[in-house]
């Protein structure tokens, strides 16, 4: 499998010369499987660089699947700018929460209101496909892939997703918390024996304390989520909007000691994953 | 609900352990997996499953070609495709062939749920249609047996008869091996078994054998049916019989438990159902009513007999006479009297047994008391014998009616005393009498007036015969005075009375009485009247 970052922060996109290194997109992630697969992992502004990417190497037809973790405005502001969901011969399978509130077509097309955007959700001309999911359910994406869905902790709520290829596994758990009181045994369950875990480390040690409340963790959960589910690598993702390049690749070198197999996401960064025998 | 079979075809390890392991498998649905064409095309015809999950892209045969020899071979089973995307074409292809979805990846669990549940929904549907079918024709096949049960044992007065013919349908209708019928008798109200059919015994035995078993008793006492079988506790059944299976249901009349009606299999294992249960209690319900009748019949027709004894050999001459003068019955002593014999009597004309005489009046009793009308019971008659012979007789004839409304006048001869009786000159002379004669009852009612005493009371026959003869003449003291009279003259055989001429009270009158019959029940008076006080008859 084939991981690639397009988008690592959390907020709001902050291009700038601090953020050049790291980047300043929201999140958007691209998992690829061996029998061809295409998995995107959120629609923060990561998507609109991937959708060029995309659109130049499909030129024809672009089949894939979009996992929405959850529709804080970081994880789909990107969506109305994937070129590919403008091309009527393209297929986009959204899969988001089932919420009882709000269908999710009605939130993706909510921030493309003409008050937002000149361009509607219906302008968008591919073959969108909104698929809803419960907390437990298993997505058949592929012949060999696989996705499990859980509900974690965020206000609002929030998805992980373990992606399952013939043995091997990418674990996606962002904007995500643990509580005071452990780690998230849910968060465990997903990440166990993964090839990469991507996990959320906006907050310092520090900020962790004063706000575990806000479905978001330190460097130090991801650490801790990773050892205790036995995952080989650790990206360590949704970064501060204040966090420099400098800080974050001091942070990669102090957590490398703790747990060499960690990283800092960046964007740009593609990590092939070797399948297993 | 059954489980329903699933048969998954995927080459895909993946997807054919999701579903067959964790998604199918929760909602209660059987999975069956084949993981090639092959093997799929082969398990689809053995297995017969409700539902096939086919992957069009199997590595050895294409999923159109399944279709295709399913089809071929009349499999009905619906089919719904999992594919990738981009196959429309084969997706027509195989909505041609009559795949009941098509579901293209990426999906989710939930979609392939609400497609398979789908998809059974419609044979689901056609399988409780065809169970409701089959439940309605077993209940209608119970109800017209239950009918003619109910008209077979309805039919049946003869009780040993009818107990053998509920035995038999007992076992008829629940196709069990043995078959009991007790019934409680005696004072104590014990459970005696009536009739049996027994395993290996082709007829059934007719037997009168006490009762000591628990089940037996316990139906007696709660008045509810038992089943038992053999499934319940590896061993036969604690009853005084081995039987593996068994179903007893109490025989009730109005609220009270008179029987028990038992069946049961010794050897086969087949237990019976709440079917059995139901039927068994319909018959004994019809049984009950049938068995009661049973016995109302014998009692009614014991009865029956006995008065029929009682009236053929009593000391009195009895005889019934139907309603258009013939009589219908006549016993011994009737017809010793009469010199006929029974055989000529019945059918015969009452009126040729009676002096041309007194015809008219006896003709006017008949048809009054057949209407209801108030007619003494008792008075003399004159009869005329086969031999030709005149014998004056008392006779007390009183009239029923049946429940068509058809009225029987049961009459009875006794001989009277022979000097009392006035012979036909008499009667005649009485006719002709200047004064006033007249025939009254032990109460003193008038059962026969003379022309002269009709016009001193100036009355017709119709008004005067029945009447008291104190109203009549306006006795002074009234039934009082009449009736001591009457009792005085009974003792002494002759009395007299003394009144008021109706009409003119100066002059006295007199009544001469006599007593015709001193038989209690059958006391007659001859009254004579006067105006002198010296009379001569």
């Amino acid at each position: 499998m084939k991981v690639r970052f397009w988008g690592v922060r959390g907020g709001i996109p902050v291009p700038g010369p601090d953020t050049v290194r790291v980047g300043g997109n929201t999140p958007c992630v691209e998992v690829r499987t061996p029998d061809g697969d295409l998995i995107i992992l959120d629609a923060g502004s990561g998507i609109r660089p991937l959708g060029l990417a995309l659109q130049r190497e499909f030129p024809k037809r672009l089949i894939c699947s979009l996992l929405i973790s959850h529709t804080h405005w970081d994880h789909i502001q990107g969506f109305p700018f994937f070129a590919p969901a403008r091309r009527r011969h393209n297929r986009i399978v959204i899969f988001g929460e089932k919420r009882v509130d709000e269908r999710l077509e009605q939130i993706l097309a909510g921030q493309m209101r003409a008050v937002y955007l000149p361009f509607a959700l219906k302008d968008l001309h591919a073959d969108l496909l909104i698929k809803e999911m419960w907390d437990g359910e298993t997505l058949v994406i592929g012949d060999h892939t696989l996705v499990n869905v859980r509900s974690l902790e965020h206000p609002g709520g929030v998805f992980g997703f373990r992606i399952t290829n013939r043995g091997n596994v990418v674990a996606y758990a962002t904007d995500v918390g643990h509580g005071p009181s452990g780690l998230d045994q849910r968060v465990v369950d997903l990440a166990r024996s993964a090839d990469l875990l991507i996990h959320d480390a906006q907050f310092s040690v520090e900020q962790k304390a004063h706000h575990w409340d806000w479905g978001h963790s330190s460097w130090e959960d991801g650490v801790r989520v990773a050892i205790a589910a036995g995952a080989k690598r650790l990206a360590l993702f949704h970064h501060d909007v204040l966090a420099t390049d400098d800080e974050l690749e001091e942070l990669e070198q102090r957590v490398q000691t703790v747990f060499p197999g960690a990283f800092v996401a960046r964007e740009g960064l593609e990590l092939i994953i070797p399948a297993r025998e | 609900m059954t489980r329903e079979k699933i048969l998954v075809i995927d080459d895909s390890e993946a997807i054919l352990s999701l579903l067959t392991e964790k998604v199918l498998p929760l909602e209660g649905y059987t999975a069956i997996t084949a993981n090639n064409g092959q093997d799929g095309l082969a398990l689809g015809l053995t297995v017969q499953p409700d539902l096939i999950l086919l992957d069009l892209d199997l590595p050895d045969v294409h999923g159109l070609e399944l279709l295709r020899s399913w089809q071929a071979q009349g499999l009905h089973a619906p089919v719904i495709i999992m594919t990738g995307y981009g196959s429309e074409n084969v997706a027509i292809e195989a909505l041609r062939l009559g795949v009941r979805d098509y579901i293209v990846k990426p999906f989710t669990t939930e979609e392939i749920l609400s497609s398979v549940a789908r998809a059974l929904m419609e044979s689901r549907l056609r399988r409780d249609k065809e169970n409701l079918t089959a439940a309605l024709q077993r209940r209608v096949q119970q109800l017209s047996v239950l009918y003619s049960v109910s008209k077979a044992v309805a039919s049946l007065l003869d009780l040993d008869a009818l107990l053998r013919r509920i035995v038999e349908l007992s076992i008829s209708i629940t196709g069990a091996e043995e078959g009991y019928l007790a019934l409680r008798e005696g004072k104590n109200g014990d459970l005696y078994i009536r009739v049996a059919k027994n395993l290996g015994h082709k007829d059934i035995r007719r037997l009168r054998l006490k009762v000591r078993d628990d089940t037996f008793a316990q139906v007696l006492k709660t008045g509810k049916p038992l089943r038992f079988s053999a499934a319940d506790e590896d061993s036969t059944i604690q009853a005084g019989y081995m039987a593996r299976a068994l179903l007893q249901v109490p025989i009730k009349f109005k609220d009270h438990v008179i029987g028990v009606l038992s069946v049961d299999n010794q050897v086969q294992r087949r237990d019976f159902t709440a079917d059995d249960e139901a039927m068994l209690s319909a018959l004994a319900d019809h049984a009950a009513i049938a068995i009661e009748n049973a016995r109302l019949y014998e009692a009614l027709r014991t009865s029956e007999q006995q008065y029929r004894s009682a009236i053929e050999s009593a000391p009195d001459a009895l005889a019934i006479i139907g309603n258009a003068y013939c009589f219908t019955f006549a016993n011994e002593e009737f017809a010793r009297i009469t010199g006929y014999t029974r055989d000529e009597l019945i059918g015969m004309d009452f009126r040729k047994l009676i002096i041309p005489e007194q015809v008219p009046t006896m003709v006017d009793c008949y048809l009054r008391r057949q209407r209801g009308e108030a007619v003494p019971r008792c008075h003399p008659v004159t009869i005329l014998t086969k031999q030709g012979t005149h014998k004056n007789l008392e006779i007390d004839a009183t009239v029923c009616w049946d429940e068509d409304g058809r009225a029987s006048t049961h009459i009875s001869l006794r001989e009277s005393a022979p000097q009392a009786i006035p012979d036909v000159t008499l009667v005649t002379a009485c006719y002709e009498a200047n004064n006033g004669v007249c025939l009254l009852d032990g109460q003193g009612c008038v059962q026969w007036a003379n022309p002269a005493m009709l016009a001193l009371t100036d009355s017709s026959p119709t008004e005067l015969i029945g009447r008291p003869l104190w109203e009549v003449l306006d006795i002074a003291g009234g039934e009082d005075a009449f009736t001591t009279a009457l009792k005085a003259t009974a003792l002494e055989t002759s009395g007299q009375i003394s009144f008021a001429r109706p009409g003119n009270e100066a002059q006295t009158m007199q009544i001469q009485l006599t007593c015709l019959s001193r038989h209690e029940g059958a006391r007659r008076f001859l009254g004579i009247v006067s105006s002198a006080p010296e009379n001569h008859t």
